[in-house]
């Protein structure tokens, strides 16, 4: 008995923290595929398919920086004006008729019609925290399965399989969990070089709540770009001088 | 603005999108019909003829939107054709505005919408826009003449605003001068916000709104302001025991001292895609259930007349005058607001139910509606029913129903 629990103690102070560094190492690894910089402007076209039809196609423009902050710009015409910003946990969107930043709730930003934060969100290390659970072939790719769980309330999942390849942790698959603990979306990710660089270039979500419906994130471009800090108080959202 | 100045605005706004990137151009196309049902048993019936009460009407819309330079322009021109009246034209300059910097300072001149409340239903800090919240399809607003100076720090802001130069006390409030001063401030989940604006109207206004997300499902607000002073339309006839009949405009403007305006509610937003709104509110310068039985008795006694042998245009005509009661945005001082609705991630359909209800006198206005939302269009279809208890506010409104369709194209 004494053997086991000296086993368990060793485990607990050695072994886990040890898994637990290696996945944050990971997940900046798998994170490094979709955000090269610390503040990105990315240019993202979302294609909503219903039973295999395509439904809709929006246009959006992403600014993201370190603080867990971005600032997502709706270029389609319907919805030309809108903007939602992100910091941290706590979430704005301004409608054009009405100039306005209003406070939404984390609930709020998943409805519409794509998710914000499926846009806008392109960093794991920072949200997420959890263990290697096992080493599984994906598609015929051999990857390491990490079950991740969120640091942070704000975020849209609270527990996100992901499956990252074993050679180059490339991001392969996620299924992604909401607050009740239901498989909400499964993604997957399509990787390519862009400019000698590999880049995650889509990632296609398939709906397992509305079965048939499925949402492809396109990354147009995306290109290093920091802009001020005062670009991402809620109360400048209703101006006009962000340079696209 | 008549024909030839929507020309001339539609002009000027393709001069300036001339060399804009198409990227920064949108059009968007409205149709809204509008089939309005006549309350005949409403007590202020007789003179809604002389009214836009009970007038099916169809309004066309066409919206210019164009980014370029720092400068934004959002223009429309539209065209309503109401039932018994010659279709009228206009064009409105919703937006025309400069946003640039000096030496780090923030300015912004030129027409731009400003809201500042954190409501729904109601929006006491909306001190310089002062919108119709009761409008039943959300067509984007008409701008105000402005100059302001702002600053950002990470978590604050602060604005000084001057509105409507030069214009002084104007016919209507919206577009009084004005200066007014707004302060933000972000803690954690939580945002504040402060203003106070100096107008010859009201003298001091000043307030404050909260808005917090306490929960992940969930968000509170609140909002409050005192008016130094404010102003009641009242018709001057009620009350008294002789004269009924007034040959001039009996309505008068009287000014009053110390209004406030008070808001609290909440947004619930559920996992299936439920969002429950609820809100309470209170303004003073609305009226109370006893103006509108004092307004009730006025009509009746006017309607009588005719037994009398009163000219019928005369009844009509004094009547009518009293149907300015039902202008302000808030029919009484107490309010009550719930809306439910339901929208999922990528879905169509967005259906809703919202009911406001005015406690003191049982009124009700129910308003259910559906809402289609494609690729390049969306449809929006309702039906707003007027009603609750006898000789409440809504219950006398000279209309009992609104059914309305918005169909809407973008490019």
């Amino acid at each position: 008995m004494c053997k086991y629990i000296v086993t368990f103690i060793i485990v607990c102070f050695t072994v886990l923290p040890a898994r637990a560094g290696e996945v944050t190492k990971y997940l900046k690894k798998a994170d490094s595929y979709r955000l090269e910089a610390n503040a990105m402007q990315v240019e993202t076209e979302v294609k909503l398919f219903k039973s295999g039809k395509l439904d809709k196609e929006r246009l959006y423009t992403v600014y993201l920086k370190n603080g867990r902050r971005s600032l997502v710009l709706m270029q389609s015409a319907g919805e030309k004006g809108q903007k939602v910003l992100m910091l941290g946990d706590d979430f704005w969107q301004i409608m054009p008729q009405s100039q306005r930043p209003i406070r939404i709730t984390p609930m709020q930003k998943l409805l519409g019609d794509a998710s914000v934060g499926d846009i806008a969100t392109m960093n794991w290390s920072e949200d997420y925290d959890g263990s290697v659970t096992g080493e599984v072939d994906v598609d015929g790719t051999p990857c390491l399965h990490l079950s991740l769980t969120a640091k942070n309330k704000g975020v849209s999942y609270k527990r996100i399989e992901l499956f990252i390849a074993k050679n180059d942790y490339r991001p392969v698959k996620a299924n992604l969990y909401v607050a009740s603990d239901k498989l909400a979306k499964q993604a997957r990710f399509t990787v390519a070089s862009v400019k000698g660089r590999q880049q995650v270039t889509a990632m296609a979500i398939k709906d397992q709540i509305q079965t048939g419906r499925e949402t492809v994130i396109n990354y147009l471009s995306r290109k290093a770009r920091s802009v001020p800090d005062e670009y991402y108080n809620p109360m400048f959202l209703t101006r006009n001088d962000l340079k696209e | 603005m008549r024909g030839k100045t929507a020309i001339t605005v539609v002009c000027a706004a393709g001069l300036f999108i001339s060399p804009v990137a198409a990227s920064d151009v949108s059009i968007k196309a409205w149709v809204i019909p509008e089939y309005h049902t006549l309350n005949s048993s409403s007590p202020f019936a007789p003179g809604a003829g002389q009214s836009d009460f009970g007038r099916n009407r169809t309004r066309e819309e066409v919206e210019l939107r164009a980014k370029a330079w720092d400068v934004n322009l959002v223009a429309t021109a539209a065209t309503t054709a109401m039932e018994g009246k010659e279709p009228e034209q206009t064009a409105i300059l919703n937006e025309l505005n400069y946003d640039f910097s000096v030496a780090g300072e923030r300015f912004s001149l030129g027409k731009k919408i400003v809201n500042w409340d954190v409501g729904f239903g109601f929006r006491p800090l909306d001190l310089l826009q002062q919108e119709n919240r009761r409008s039943i399809a959300a067509t984007t607003l008409e701008g105000i003449p402005y100059l302001s100076w702002e600053k950002f720090s990470g978590d604050s802001a602060w604005m000084l605003i001057y509105v409507n130069p030069v214009q002084g006390r104007a016919t209507v409030a919206k577009n009084d001068e004005s200066v007014a001063l707004k302060y933000y401030l972000r803690n954690a989940a939580t945002d504040w916000h402060a203003v106070m604006r100096l107008s010859e109207r009201h003298h001091i206004e000043t307030g404050a709104a909260v808005s917090s997300v306490p929960l992940e499902s969930m968000e509170v607000h609140g909002s409050l302001l005192y008016q130094q002073r404010f102003e009641q339309q009242y018709n001057s006839l009620t009350g008294s025991s002789g004269v009924h009949l007034n040959s001039s405009d009996p309505m008068q403007l009287n000014t009053r001292r110390h209004g406030v305006k008070a808001l609290a509610g909440f947004t619930l937003t559920g996992e299936a895609g439920f969002s429950l709104l609820g809100e309470a509110w209170y303004d003073a310068t609305s009226y109370s259930a006893a103006d509108w039985r004092d307004v009730k008795q006025l009509v009746e006694q006017q309607a009588a007349l005719l037994s009398q042998g009163a000219p019928v245009a005369a009844v009509n005509g004094n009547i009518a005058y009293s149907l300015r009661y039902f202008e302000r945005p808030n029919l009484l001082k107490e309010n009550l607001l719930l809306r439910l609705s339901h929208r999922r991630e990528g879905e169509n359909w967005e259906p809703a139910l919202d009911i406001l209800c005015t406690p003191v006198d049982a009124g009700l206005v129910a308003t259910a509606s559906l809402a289609y939302i494609g690729n390049h269009f969306r449809v929006d279809s309702g039906v707003r029913q007027y009603g609750g208890a006898s000789g409440s506010a809504y219950r006398m409104l000279p209309e009992e129903r609104i059914v309305y369709l918005a169909l809407q194209g973008f490019w």
